[in-house]
């Protein structure tokens, strides 16, 4: 049985503070990078498929531009799950980002198998489904809070349907996209105004 | 230790006003901003490897679809030929070719192309000893893509007026040369249309080319340069002499030939990855301004603010390269700007409470992009503009740093 004191000391002790956020972001590029290289090397295989005649060629293009968004997908979900761990005070240690970051990439490898014997669309979208449904899953299993859930399934969901368009898009894609970045930065500004440290620790009000 | 319930925030007696307490020193701070900037830097060397890639791929398109309208055109002739299979046996003794272009741009999708409609006059003279060596009836040879043709004149030679037959890659035409005079003259015009450049065969033992008109970016081209050129604006002209001919009359090569590059597709990935080059020093000077900002008003501003306002000046030529694409660059680089500098300003407005550091740093910013569009546009004085304002930056900035010591 843990005593009072403990409890007041472990809720003294700032854990979200701002050399953590500072640490965690720097983790988080680090992963997306390599995970960035990864999703590189299962671009070259996917070539070699379509070199192979198993892959159509159109797919490949698609499939190709789709691995194009592999950083800013990791980055972008191990952020917002950081969001999560401030706004809900539940931890959510390294393995478990680095494990949800591999979820994302193991994607475009799904992607790549289903994509041989299905339509794109409906493997993109079947293979979206896995993924977020296993993130999902994980994260109930980590915070215990539906609210997180949620607000991951929705972020991730908003992103695959964005990449989706994306890919779509052809020669509009840069300027809608460079459109998307400017508003992600504009939100990420918002949130770091509604960041405030209280006693060290930080805070979103 | 997981089952138990997220331990409450412990109360805290008055929230503090300032958004982030503690701070850190600003010798370290400075550091880690300079490993920001560093790091910055990779993204604006994945924009210039987009914008790069971009540009081949428009280069492709244009060229592909200024194909369609016409190639390169290459003038080569008349000569006269015993046969038409047979070589070239004579030249011109004169040869004058005059080529007037006139450049239109095509549009497809967001791809803009540059091509030319050209009226060129031939005119020269043959000598007829060397021709009547031959026979009496010979045939005239000009070697030009004859499907862009779009009018061309009859062959007038020696007072008789002679129609062109047209074959695959050339004009012939059958003349009888046994009533003309000593020194025969010829002339011949057409219109035709092309791409990417128009060059021109020296086939006269003298010849005199001359290609004048409108174009974006001509430059002139060939075994020799223009004995005479001009350009000023969109026109131009340049013209050549030669007092020798080539004794190869059929090859293609492009030995003896002289002409003018067009540019096909347009400029303004180089434009962009041009303002590319500025990112750097925008972004440092950015930096010493909101830590100017940050001393004075005695505030704390933590690594991650810096690293999204540094982000949003990168994101800015993401937004120019797309947006120049659909629409003229001075357009794209204006709302581009103002989108930036709006987002940072009161994103500094917001965090420190403070609508005066908002606009002194919304107008420092705008005073940055200002100037780097005007050194884009300067080519000449562009270097000596540069120094003068980073002259001025350092001033401000010594100005800046005598403020905070009061």
């Amino acid at each position: 049985m843990t005593t009072m004191e403990e409890i007041s000391e472990i809720a003294h002790k700032p854990k979200y503070t701002l050399s953590w956020l500072g640490v965690k972001s720097l983790y988080v590029f680090g992963i997306a990078l390599v995970l960035a290289i990864i999703a590189a090397i299962i671009d070259g295989f996917a070539s070699g498929r379509v070199g192979s005649g198993l892959l159509q060629s159109d797919h490949y293009a698609l499939l190709s531009e789709s691995i194009a968004y592999c950083f800013g997908l990791v980055v972008i979900t191990s952020m917002s799950l950081m969001l999560v761990e401030i706004s809900f005070r539940k931890g959510i240690n390294y393995l478990q980002y680095a494990l949800i970051a591999m979820a994302l990439t193991l994607f475009y490898l799904l992607l790549l198998a289903l994509s041989e014997k299905l339509v794109f669309a409906a493997s993109y979208s079947i293979v979206s489904v896995m993924t977020i449904g296993l993130i999902a899953l994980f994260i109930k299993g980590i915070t215990h809070n539906l609210k997180a859930v949620w607000l991951t399934t929705g972020i991730l969901t908003l992103e695959y349907g964005l990449i989706f368009i994306l890919i779509n898009l052809g020669s509009m894609a840069l300027l809608v996209g460079s459109i998307i970045l400017f508003l992600i930065i504009a939100l990420a500004m918002y949130l770091t105004l509604k960041l405030k440290v209280e006693n060290n620790e930080l805070v979103i009000k | 230790m997981s089952n138990i319930p997220a331990p409450p925030l412990p109360p805290l007696p008055t929230p503090s006003s300032v958004p982030y307490g503690r701070s850190m020193s600003y010798g370290s701070k400075i550091i880690l901003l300079g490993l920001q900037c560093f790091v910055l830097m990779i993204g604006t060397l994945i924009i210039w490897n987009i914008s790069y890639s971009r540009e081949e791929r428009n280069l492709n398109v244009s060229e592909q679809i200024a194909r369609e309208w016409g190639k390169p055109v290459r003038i080569q002739g008349p000569a006269v030929q015993a046969q038409l299979d047979s070589g070239v046996l004579c030249r011109p003794e004169t040869y004058f070719c005059t080529a007037r272009i006139e450049t239109k741009s095509l549009h497809r999708n967001i791809y803009e192309v540059e091509v030319f409609n050209a009226h060129v006059s031939l005119k020269g003279t043959f000598c007829k000893d060397s021709i009547a060596m031959i026979g009496d009836s010979i045939f005239l040879q000009l070697r030009i893509p004859t499907r862009q043709l779009t009018e061309h004149s009859a062959l007038k030679m020696g007072g008789q007026t002679v129609k062109w037959n047209r074959s695959d890659g050339y004009l012939f035409s059958e003349v009888d040369v046994t009533d003309m005079p000593q020194v025969i003259e010829f002339s011949t015009d057409f219109d035709i249309r092309g791409s990417g450049s128009l060059f021109v065969r020296q086939i006269g033992d003298k010849s005199v080319i001359s290609i004048e008109g409108e174009a974006s970016n001509p430059s002139f081209r060939g075994s020799s340069l223009p004995d005479e050129r001009s350009l000023v604006g969109r026109t131009f002209s340049a013209r050549w002499q030669s007092d020798e001919a080539p004794i190869d009359l059929t090859s293609d090569d492009n030995s003896w030939s002289v002409g003018t590059n067009f540019l096909v597709g347009v400029d303004r990935y180089q434009k962009v990855e041009r303002s590319l080059k500025y990112a750097f020093l925008i972004i440092v000077l950015t930096f010493i301004s909101v830590l100017f900002a940050e001393i004075m008003l005695r505030r704390n501003i933590p690594l991650l603010n810096y690293f999204l306002i540094g982000a949003a000046l990168i994101i800015f030529y993401i937004l120019l390269l797309s947006f120049s694409e659909h629409m003229s660059f001075g357009f794209a680089y204006t709302i581009a700007s103002v989108m930036t500098v709006l987002l940072i300003a009161g994103y500094m407005w917001m965090m420190l409470g403070s609508r005066k550091v908002g606009i002194v740093i919304g107008s420092i910013l705008t005073a940055m992009y200002t100037s780097c569009y005007i050194l884009l546009t300067l080519e000449t004085y562009a270097l000596l503009l540069g120094s003068l304002l980073l002259f001025a930056a350092l001033a401000a900035m010594m100005y800046g740093s005598l403020q905070i010591r009061r």
